[in-house]
């Protein structure tokens, strides 16, 4: 493995509602090196997406501890989480999440606008994040103006416009069909290989197992595999 | 430039149910033009009322012998009024100074006999705009034995002009004061008092009736800037021919009259009120649907590492917008009525379906037509309001805002 960027120790999240307590994960051990394309699988509510969010920093765990960019998330501010996401992380959500009244380029804008890059040089790095990933064409479009598969690889290019170290995407194929699934995965192993980006997905998708060079498998909070692919896709 | 999108996504934000932003905009808008229009409409009655008072019949200051307002004794008279007129007239903001006369009479016309009021007035000051006689040809009638009688009293007397009328007084020796005068014109006078007693004599003829010399029972000055009475009331005050007469300030004069005008700012401070409890329902009910809606988003924004800070500005910004457009809309409004009503006139009766009137009261007269008056400041004050109303009406959504966790919002 080459230098690790997330290192998950004895990690534990309990969720309370009332007096019941429910116990997401229970010990999790994990580490992610930079330029792993990974899939963290397992059955719904064996916690892939509350890992995800804890290494995120989206979230605290209840236990344990997780290290990002060799920054300790339980010792930082609710602040400096907010910006350790902003400069060091990019999301991918399962519903595209792209804000409605922006273009293409303006939601790809919006990182970097947020990261206080100067407005000429946002602009040309959002038109070129959308040419790259094959959405030139579609840059003043809204939301509402393009198809899910379009608004999925929109949110990508936002994602990694900002040439984040770990790239997080949460069921990212789920709401998409078998090729725009294909062509999305295609993309952001390129990246991966272009770019060095590090990307960690949750999902169902057999097809993104297909592409993970390593899979990590979830069952009742706790890692029950972890494997890793000499070939893949 | 950090900020560009701010401004842009609560613009567009706007967009995202125009129904709800139009009808929030449209309460703000008839709002601010509720507001402009009432005080457009108290102001050109307060401002007809200050006129009607100070013009014609009380002045910006009255001076007058001690304990003549509450007593209107006929011998309480100002004497040297000659000395007192240079005096007044020699301070910078006065621009005119008036003496008059008032002596409650019994007149008779051949055989029927009514009270009436002598007023002496000098024709070469009464007879220019706030003037008692505002014409100067009336007042060029008067003077060796010529009087003007008000419309009221000839009406209710039948006097013409042409007729020979005697007056039966006292005078300020307690004397019995009699006189004939012969009625030059009946006169319509700006003036109740003198539409409905008056029987306007010349100053001197009025001095002669009531065996005065160099007196008069109030000299009534006439500032050139209102806002300058307390000024020159002091300065008046500080003159040594005017020691020992009572120098009046008009809202001193007729406390009551004052009363109504102040209250009539106060009625416009309700109006704003009410155009803020307006404003903050419209914005506050359409910002927290809005911030509600939104929730999804906003808590995507904060995942992406956007500081609550930002989403604060985003928020306060739409709400800002929304408020800046009803405003506009609601002074595009007022200035059509302004502009609408200045030349012409507002007639209240009118609007009721009655004629228009005019009437008296403590000896002023009082129309239903009005002249609104609109002002910069009632526009500033009306977007101040509501700027600062959609600042407080966005407070609530900003909370639920502050206490959005990224991964609860997005899960809604």
């Amino acid at each position: 493995m080459d230098e690790v960027l997330v290192a998950a120790q004895g990690v534990k999240k309990v969720f309370r509602t009332g007096d019941i307590a429910v116990e997401a994960l229970r010990g999790i051990d994990l580490e992610i090196g930079s330029g792993e394309f990974m899939a963290i699988v397992g059955p719904s509510g064996s916690g892939k997406t509350t890992l995800l969010n804890l290494i995120g920093a989206l979230d605290v765990p209840t236990d344990g501890r997780i290290v990002l960019f060799d920054r300790d998330l339980g010792a930082l501010s609710r602040s400096e989480r907010a910006e350790l996401r902003l400069r060091s992380l990019g999301f991918v959500f399962q519903a595209y999440n792209l804000v409605p009244v922006l273009t293409a380029r303006e939601n790809v804008e919006f990182v970097l606008e947020l990261q206080g890059m100067e407005s000429k040089k946002r602009r040309a790095r959002a038109e070129e994040t959308l040419a790259e990933l094959g959405l030139g064409e579609l840059a003043d479009r809204r939301p509402s103006q393009m198809s899910g598969g379009q608004q999925q690889r929109v949110a990508v290019a936002r994602a990694v416009a900002s040439r984040p170290g770990l790239v997080l995407a949460d069921e990212p194929t789920a709401n998409l069909d078998s090729d725009n699934a294909q062509a999305l995965l295609q993309m952001m192993r390129r990246l991966r290989d272009e770019m060095g980006m590090t990307f960690v997905f949750s999902t169902h998708d057999p097809l993104v197992v297909s592409y993970a060079s390593r899979v990590v498998t979830l069952r009742d909070g706790e890692v029950q595999s972890d494997e890793r692919k000499d070939t893949c896709g | 430039m950090a900020e560009n999108s701010t401004l842009r996504l609560a613009w567009r934000g706007l967009g995202r149910n125009r129904k709800r932003s139009v009808l929030a905009i449209a309460a703000i808008g008839l709002g601010q033009f509720a507001f402009l229009a009432t005080a457009g409409i108290m102001r050109g009655y307060a401002d007809h009322y200050f006129d009607s008072v100070t013009g014609p019949l009380v002045g910006h200051v009255q001076i007058v012998a001690p304990g003549w307002r509450e007593e209107r004794a006929v011998d309480q008279t100002l004497d040297n009024v000659e000395a007192m007129l240079a005096a007044i007239r020699g301070q910078a903001q006065v621009a005119r100074a008036v003496p008059r006369i008032y002596a409650p009479v019994l007149a008779a016309l051949e055989e029927e006999g009514f009270v009436g009021m002598v007023v002496g007035a000098d024709p070469a000051l009464e007879g220019v705009a706030n003037g008692l006689l505002g014409s100067e040809q009336l007042a060029g009638l008067l003077g060796d034995g010529r009087v003007l009688v008000g419309k009221g009293l000839a009406r209710q007397h039948g006097i013409e002009a042409g007729a020979e009328l005697a007056v039966v007084g006292q005078d300020i020796d307690g004397s019995i004061a009699s006189a004939l005068y012969e009625v030059a014109a009946v006169v319509e006078s700006p003036v109740e008092l003198v539409n409905s007693t008056g029987i306007v004599a010349g100053l001197q003829d009025a001095q002669a009736l009531l065996r005065m010399d160099d007196e008069a029972h109030e000299i009534t000055v006439r500032l050139h800037e209102a806002e300058q009475i307390n000024q020159a009331a002091d300065s008046l005050g500080a003159q040594s021919a005017l020691q020992g007469v009572e120098i009046k300030r008009w809202h001193e004069v007729i406390p009551q009259l004052a009363g109504i005008i102040k209250m009539m700012d106060m009625y416009s401070l309700v109006v704003l009120g009410i155009v803020c409890l307006a404003s903050i329902a419209g914005i506050a009910n359409t910002m927290m649907m809005s911030t509600f809606e939104r929730r999804r988003e906003l808590g995507m924004l904060l995942a992406l590492g956007a500081n609550p800070g930002r989403l604060f500005r985003m928020v306060a910004t739409e709400a800002v917008l929304l408020g800046a457009l009803g405003v506009l809309l609601g002074t595009v409004l007022g200035a059509c009525f302004a502009a609408l009503t200045a030349g012409s006139g507002f007639d209240l009766a009118e609007l009721g379906g009655e004629e228009s009137f005019e009437m008296g009261f403590q000896g002023v007269q009082i129309a239903s037509r009005v002249y609104p008056e609109v002002r910069a400041s009632d526009v500033l004050a009306g977007v101040s309001a509501v700027l600062v109303t959609a600042l407080s009406a966005c407070v609530w959504p900003l909370l639920h805002v502050a206490r959005l966790e990224p991964v609860e919002a997005m899960r809604t």
